[in-house]
């Protein structure tokens, strides 16, 4: 007891004495327009005693010498020097840096450079940016923020989404971007889309990335940004900064929560005036809509009941339940002198709007930083990340939405549910009409139908940076990305569709990356003008997948759901694939800086790829950009504060996948359990080349108005040639395709990004951003080795309507069905009355939009805040193959016309005579449904994709137990999608409601899940 | 420093002397093999006709074979309009199917002598699946066709000499005694269970096949070649008739489907009506074998007796489903399976297929034989096959009228009784129709469609060339025929000597 005691009071001593040495300072940091800013860095020069101030500008520190100097510094701002002088209060103003001298963006392998010396466009996003709305997708929370970013969507929430940057350069929808986490590859992988008939859609490994620990994105869209990258970086880069863990001044402990509910807004428009039958006709097992008008009567439903013949209104609206996303993130972060940590783990609930459908996620991030001694420093970075979705919505036309759209629309929810009943123990669908795929009871379905997967993955890196002295450093570094998939399908129950069910499925994937990399890294001021970098480098990956699958064919029944619970043990049938690759790189760059304000780069790289044949696998990639800081060269008005002209070249490349090269032979087991194989489908080529992607650019930044306006301008341009697509073979060569290298697909396009900061008062804020983005995809050349008379390739082909790339013509036409038309462009009418469909398919639209662009606004006044940002599209063609379907079943509300009379339809007879046969509404419609032109809308819109409403809470308000312990207090509301100010597609939307990401899909308006509205809130605390 | 320098040398050493020597064996897979056993491609090539038969079979030969009928309003095929994504997929499966796998074991075996017996089997298949393809199109690419290369296409006059030449000379190089040769496991040869004779004999029937296809266009050959190959033995009984089985545990588009489980098809009124006017008895005994009514809320006024539906509806009556469909549970085989692990049969070519082209034969005066007692054995051997007892036969056969009459008069008699006993075997009965232009089949009900390339009321004569051909292959096509719009459905193949439309008073003056 004594002895503790004693120290107590020794520790006690202590504290007093350096009392009586240190000298505890406070303030406040705000800048000229009195705004308080957050995170300045403020130290005790010449010692690392440190701090940084918090959310409202205010920081302690306690010097140890009270007539030192501290040093105030901050991003975007000029650091400042201020003597102590005994001062126990030092409010300072920092300047702000309008010539951002000082801003620094990351760019390929990781390097951060001063934006100023890039020779290309390069765009961050920050971790608000991405985290303000609350999307746990990473690639979606990108939607608007960048130009030249285009986003595809599809599935609802946990569906795929595809990023394509500056418009698509591949004929064959190989527009994967790289993305990079902390300098190691991040695998996208075992994404999924499905097609029209089917199949499930799957946000795959991207949805791994947890927003809550991004500090920043680089999206790095051309070639010279990218040419780092070499192979992979063809399509381009999304670098990845994590937060690292910094010296806390409280607890280290933040947290982010956020709740959102989704639920279903945008539905295809139908009629509500007829019923199920024929040609005005009643049939209570009908199978659409052509049936009599409704009249409240009773008739005789397909239940057997006498229901009032009524319409069932808003049924998908109340098929569809509200989803409930919540989110919750901790963390903990600290540091001091010799190194820091950060630790996060985050927890996503996400419902979909389907019953079941849920995607549940699982983050849990490590960073940690040392240095051991004064040349060496050490970074591990460990992730692990569990993913789970959970009956994932069926695709196309077996859809939930599809069966809706087509079902007689008196036909009510209540009668359909529960979708089933319990027959001798087996589920046995409700079913409205005959047993037929086409008609199905989308509750039975929801039930019967599994789509589940569970992603476990590791990723990390470890990472040593050795600086041998001022001038000379290396940089070794090993990264990992491994992960298990498991996926489980088929079907639980049995159907009157297919007598193999119910059947089991179900596969297990392994992924691993290896990556290999070093860099070293010399510089030097050569004299008062020039500063020379030089650095070269080494990167070995290797990748491999292992995946074994199994299936049951039909089970004994729907208790033995697993895979020896086959009625026949013969049908058991399990696969196993393997790929493997290997790249090899030796790279290196050279900066060359004249007087701080010209800069020339350049970069090589060399690959060596195991997917292509030996003579022709090795692949150099070079690239070269300029930039001058006109501002610094010569006298400007006054009004131009920063004035960088660029321009920059590069080429960059695409391997092929594993195995295009040499003919080889699979087994399976056909029927009867035999052994099988057969020739393959498509003829390799021994002769592969890499794609080569040639771009440049040329762009402009300026800051006038002392940083009220900036601009920054690119005109780019990427020519990819070379390009390994599978060449339809004529048939009777015994094969369907061969891979080849063909083509020519240029590219052209500006970006405009504007920003303007109208107003900065002291306690009041507008910042307005614009993106503005024009491309235009051209196919030059489409001549293939094989058959020069090749005119065009289908990017998309579903049946009628097809979307080409033809030569000569912009990527993406939309060939299909037009009315047959007379010289003087009348309808042609044949001898039954209707309306004749032209024998050949017709260019009826592009799927390119004039241009894209998108506002951000920013307010902030006082502790409000508000951010708003628009996206839209102008110009482009959609294809609504939802309407067409439900044109041909009576559901659409264009068949509700003129109350469905019989009429003559406008046009003349091929001999130029009047129409003599009238026509009935449902022969008419029928004949128009497969009409491709009827169905073509303009794709242009423009909406309010996300807005956020939020208080930063003043601590005072807390109270004093809450200020002392609370550091940071902010609640949000929260919407996406609220609506759109102009759209033209009946119903539905143009621009998530594909049921695919690939290239063509944009072309069809045919969505699986109703697209939806989101609002919610969320709450960063900060202790 | 200087230690520092050497850790540098080394880590430079390890990452940057990379080695690209293992790149072959990381680019290929481990899970594959590079030289295939003969039996791994031959059980599938023996099921290439059962591939997409809804869309080859069920929507093109069935109904224009008047056996089966359309029951859904606006299907195309019933009224003659061609749709790429239905029958061309014949085109595809063949050439990238099984024509592909036997070029490959060609290059793997063909100068093998212990695979000569195996090669001979699939050299015999590949014949009768050629007919099948020339027979649906006409001149089509033939001669170094499914080797990677584009050809040009080849008149069907020179495929049929050649495919006869094929057959005499794969049947002769059988060699059934020879024990060095490499033999199909009998599973694997889903047909005939690695019967070498049973072989032999489906080839000489197929060389028949083939030399009677060429009575009226070729008939000298026709002649030599269909008495050759009598001579040479074909079938002998239905033990030797080439049907593919469909596995109980797979899944098939088959009749079950397109007849029973989907409701698209339904009998067609021209074939049951000829169940009913043939014998003094009235009702085929094979009837009720093979049809049924599904119960459903539609029903006919008498379903006491069989009654299909018309054939080339535009919109369907609502009662469609009413009519007679496919019986399940009737006891056909070739419908009902083996009660273990067929679950029904395809017929490729029946045994009494073979008698009725004997008995044609020997109607055109080329065999010595009797062709009314043939007509009567390919009649039983049909009712045989189908499982009616042997007194319902006979007096059915007892009721049948004679051949008499002119020789036109006569063949429409047996080609009649050809036509039900192939029943479901529409491409034989669509080419016979062809051929001969018997029995009476009638145009679409709602006329021919104005989309179609056969111009109105005419009857269908061919498939035109798939999309993929029009699109990469035109230069090789006929000349004639080398656009969509020339390549029409009505033009006439090389052995379909005469237009349909020239019958009169029922019979053609064409076929002797």
């Amino acid at each position: 007891m004594n002895q503790k005691f004693k120290y107590v009071l020794l520790f006690v001593a202590l504290l007093l004495i350096q009392g009586v040495v240190a000298q505890t300072i406070s303030g406040t940091v705000t800048d000229n327009y009195g705004t308080p800013v957050p995170s300045v860095n403020i130290i005790e020069k010449g010692t690392t005693n440190g701090t940084s101030t918090d959310f409202d500008g205010n920081y302690t520190i306690t010097v140890t010498n009270s007539s030192g100097m501290l040093v105030f510094s901050s991003l975007g701002f000029l650091s400042k020097e201020i003597a102590i002088g005994g001062q126990s209060s030092i409010n300072i103003v920092l300047e702000e840096d309008v010539e951002q001298l000082g801003e620094v963006v990351v760019t390929a392998l990781g390097i951060k450079r001063e934006k100023k010396a890039l020779g290309y466009s390069v765009q961050e996003v920050s971790s608000e940016d991405i985290t303000t709305s609350g999307d746990g997708n990473v690639t979606t929370a990108l939607q608007g923020k960048v130009a030249g970013v285009n986003i595809t969507t599809t599935g609802g929430i946990g569906g795929n989404s595809r990023i394509e940057l500056r418009g698509n350069s591949s004929l064959a929808d190989n527009n994967d971007v790289l993305w990079v986490v902390d300098g190691v590859p991040f695998s996208s992988g075992d994404t999924s889309d499905g097609d029209i008939w089917g199949g499930v859609s799957n946000g795959g490994g991207l949805l791994d990335i947890n927003p809550e620990d991004i500090q920043s994105m680089s999206v790095l869209k051309g070639g010279s940004a990218a040419a780092l990258y070499g192979s992979r970086g063809a399509n381009g880069v999304i670098v990845i900064t994590t937060k690292k863990g910094s010296e806390s001044q409280g607890l280290g402990i933040s947290y982010t929560g956020s709740v959102v509910a989704s639920s279903a807004a945008y539905f295809l428009d139908l009629q509500e005036e007829f019923g199920q039958g024929s040609e005005g006709v009643y049939d209570k097992f009908g199978t659409s809509s052509w049936g009599p008008q409704f009249d409240g009567g009773l008739r005789e439903s397909w239940t057997g009941e006498m229901l009032p013949y009524l319409a069932a209104k808003d049924r998908l609206k109340d098929f569809t339940r509200t989803g409930v996303t919540s989110r919750h993130s901790v963390s903990l972060s600290n540091g001091g002198e010799k190194g820091s940590y950060r630790a996060t783990i985050s927890k996503d609930w996400t419902e979909g709007i389907y019953a079941n459908h849920e995607i549940n996620k699982t983050n849990f991030d490590l960073n940690a930083t040392y240095s051991v001694n004064p040349w060496l420093n050490v970074d591990a970075k460990v992730s692990y990340i569990n993913t789970k979705g959970q009956q994932r919505p069926e695709i196309g036309f077996y859809s939930v939405v599809s069966y809706f759209n087509s079902m007689p629309m008196n036909i009510r929810l209540q009668d359909l549910r529960p979708g089933y009943e319990i027959v001798g123990g087996e589920h046995v669908e409700t079913l409205y009409t005959t047993a037929n795929a086409s008609y199905r009871n989308p509750y039975f379905l929801r039930e019967q139908t599994v789509n589940n997967d569970e992603r476990n993955r590791f990723f990390g890196n470890f990472t040593a940076n050795i600086d041998f002295n001022e001038n000379l450093k290396l940089r070794l570094r090993y990264g990992l990305d491994n992960y298990r998939y498991e996926t489980e399908n088929g079907y639980r129950y049995g159907d009157n569709v297919s007598d193999l069910r119910p059947n089991y499925i179900t596969a297990e994937k392994f992924f691993s990356e290896e990556n290999m990399e070093l860099l070293l890294s010399y510089n030097k001021d050569l004299n008062e003008d020039f500063n020379l970098g030089v650095s070269a480098g080494a990167n070995k990956m290797y990748r491999d997948t292992d995946k074994l699958s199994a299936e049951s064919g039909k089970l004994i029944s729907e208790e033995t759901y697993f895979l020896s619970g086959a009625e026949d043990s013969g049908t058991i049938k399990t696969t196993e694939e393997f790929t493997e690759r290997e790249i090899q790189s030796v790279y290196g760059f050279v900066d060359l800086s004249y007087k701080n304000y010209l800069f020339l780069n350049a970069t090589a790289r060399n690959d060596w790829s195991s997917t292509l044949p030996e003579d022709n696998n090795s692949y150099f990639y070079p690239s070269v950009n300029l930039s001058a800081l006109v501002s610094e060269m010569v006298e400007m008005p006054d009004w131009v504060t920063y004035f960088k002209v660029r321009g920059s070249w590069a080429q960059v490349g695409k391997d092929t996948d594993p195995y295009n090269t040499s003919q080889v032979y699979t087994l399976g087991s056909g029927n009867f359990n035999l052994t099988t194989t057969s020739e393959p489908d498509l003829l390799v080529n021994s002769d592969l080349k890499p794609e080569i992607s040639t771009s440049s650019e040329v762009g402009a930044e300026l800051k006038l108005f002392k940083g009220i306006l900036g601009i920054d301008f690119t005109y780019y341009s990427e020519d990819t040639k070379n390009q390994i697509v599978i060449v339809d073979l004529d048939q009777s060569t015994g094969y369907k395709g061969r891979y080849d290298n063909l083509g020519l697909i240029t590219n052209r396009g500006i970006e405009l990004m504007t920003t303007i900061t109208p107003i900065r008062k002291d306690d009041f804020r507008l910042d307005i951003t614009l993106n503005y983005a024009k491309n235009k995809g051209i196919v030059e050349e489409l001549v293939t080795s094989v058959d020069d008379d090749e005119f065009y390739t289908f990017i998309e082909d579903n049946g009628g309507v097809q979307v080409r790339g033809t030569e000569g013509e912009k990527m993406g036409d939309i060939f299909g069905y037009a009315y047959e038309r007379s010289e003087d462009g009348q309808i042609i009418i044949d001898d039954d009355g209707l309306p004749v469909r032209a024998g050949e398919r017709q260019v009826l639209g592009n799927i390119q939009p004039d241009f894209t662009g998108s506002i951000g606004l920013n307010v902030s006044y006082k502790d409000f805040f508000l951010s708003a940002l628009f996206g839209m599209q102008e110009g482009g063609e959609i294809y609504s193959l939802t309407e067409a379907g439900a044109t041909g079943s009576g559901n659409a509300s264009r068949t509700a016309q003129n109350n469905r009379m019989a009429f003559f339809p406008e046009g003349i007879k091929a001999d130029g005579t009047s129409p003599t046969q009238i026509v009935s509404a449902q022969d008419y419609w029928s004949r128009v449904s497969g009409i491709t032109e009827e169905f073509i809308y303009d794709a242009s819109y423009m909406k309010l994709n996300e807005i956020s409403i939020g208080y930063n809470i003043p601590l005072s308000l807390l109270g004093n137990k809450g200020s002392n312990f609370i550091r940071e207090a902010r609640i949000s509301l929260i919407g996406r999608d609220l609506f759109y100010l102009y759209k033209d597609t009946p119903g539905t939307v143009p621009d998530a409601s594909s049921y695919s990401t690939s290239y063509g899909a944009r072309a069809f308006d045919f969505s699986p899940v109703p697209v939806t509205r989101s609002v919610g809130c969320s709450v960063n605390l900060k202790f | 420093m200087k230690k520092r320098i050497i850790f540098l040398g080394i880590v430079l050493l390890t990452f940057a002397v990379g080695c690209t020597e293992d790149f072959d064996e990381i680019n290929t897979p481990s899970n594959v093999i590079t030289k295939v056993d003969p039996s791994f491609v031959f059980n599938q090539m023996l099921q290439n006709p059962t591939r997409n038969y809804q869309r080859n079979i069920s929507l093109y030969p069935d109904f224009y074979s008047q056996y089966w009928a359309n029951i859904v309003s606006g299907f195309e095929s019933p009224r003659y309009e061609y749709v790429d994504g239905w029958i061309g997929n014949q085109w595809n499966e063949f050439y990238t199917g099984p024509l592909a796998d036997y070029n490959a074991q060609l290059g793997f075996y063909g100068e093998d002598p212990a695979y000569k017996n195996a090669l001979a089997q699939m050299e015999i298949w590949m014949c009768a699946e050629w007919q099948r393809m020339t027979d649906t199109y006409g001149d089509i690419p033939y001669f170094g066709a499914g080797t990677g290369e584009t050809v040009p296409y080849n008149s069907q006059q020179e495929i049929y000499y050649d495919l006869i030449s094929r057959l005499t000379t794969a049947v002769n190089s059988i060699d059934s005694d020879d024990a060095t040769q490499y033999a199909f496991p009998s599973n694997y040869d889903i047909i005939f269970a690695g019967d070498l004779e049973k072989w032999k004999r489906f080839g000489n029937s197929m060389r028949l096949r083939l030399a009677m296809r060429m009575s009226n266009v070729d008939s000298d050959k026709a002649k030599t070649e269909a008495e050759a190959a009598i001579a040479d033995g074909v079938m002998l009984s239905n033990a030797d008739g080439a049907h593919i089985p469909l596995w109980s545990s797979g899944w098939y588009d088959y009749h079950h489907q397109m007849a029973w489980a989907w409701d698209n098809t339904r009998a067609s009124k021209t074939f049951t009506d000829y169940l009913y006017s043939q014998s003094s008895v009235g009702e085929d005994p094979r009837a009720w074998k093979w049809f049924t009514y599904k119960e459903d809320d539609d029903t006919l006024a008498d379903e006491s007796v069989i009654t299909g539906i018309e054939n080339g509806y535009n919109t369907l009556p609502a009662n469609a489903k009413a009519y007679a469909t496919i019986n399940l549970d009737g006891g056909y085989v070739g419908f009902v399976g083996n009660g273990a692990d067929v679950l029904m049969y395809m017929p490729y070519m029946f045994y009494s297929e073979t008698v009725f082209l004997k008995a044609e034969a020997a109607l055109r005066g080329w065999t010595s034989g009797d062709a009314n007692a043939l007509v009567v054995e390919g009649v039983q051997a049909s009712m045989d096959y189908v499982g009616v007892d042997a007194t319902a036969a006979s007096d059915y056969i007892n009721g049948l009228p004679s051949l008499t009459g002119s020789k036109e008069g006569q063949l429409k008699q047996l080609i009649t009784q050809k036509y039900i006993a192939n029943f479901p075997n529409s491409s034989e009965a669509w080419a016979d129709f062809r051929r001969t232009d018997y029995p009476d089949i009638s145009l679409p009900l709602d006329g021919v469609s104005g989309s179609a390339s056969v111009a109105p009321e005419t009857w269908v004569k061919r498939i035109r060339y798939p999309d993929n051909q029009h699109s990469l292959n035109s230069a090789s096509m006929p000349s004639m025929q080398n656009t969509i719009d020339s390549d029409r459905m009505d033009i006439r193949l090389w052995w379909d000597t005469a237009d349909t439309k020239t019958k009169s008073g029922g019979l053609m003056n064409s076929n002797f």
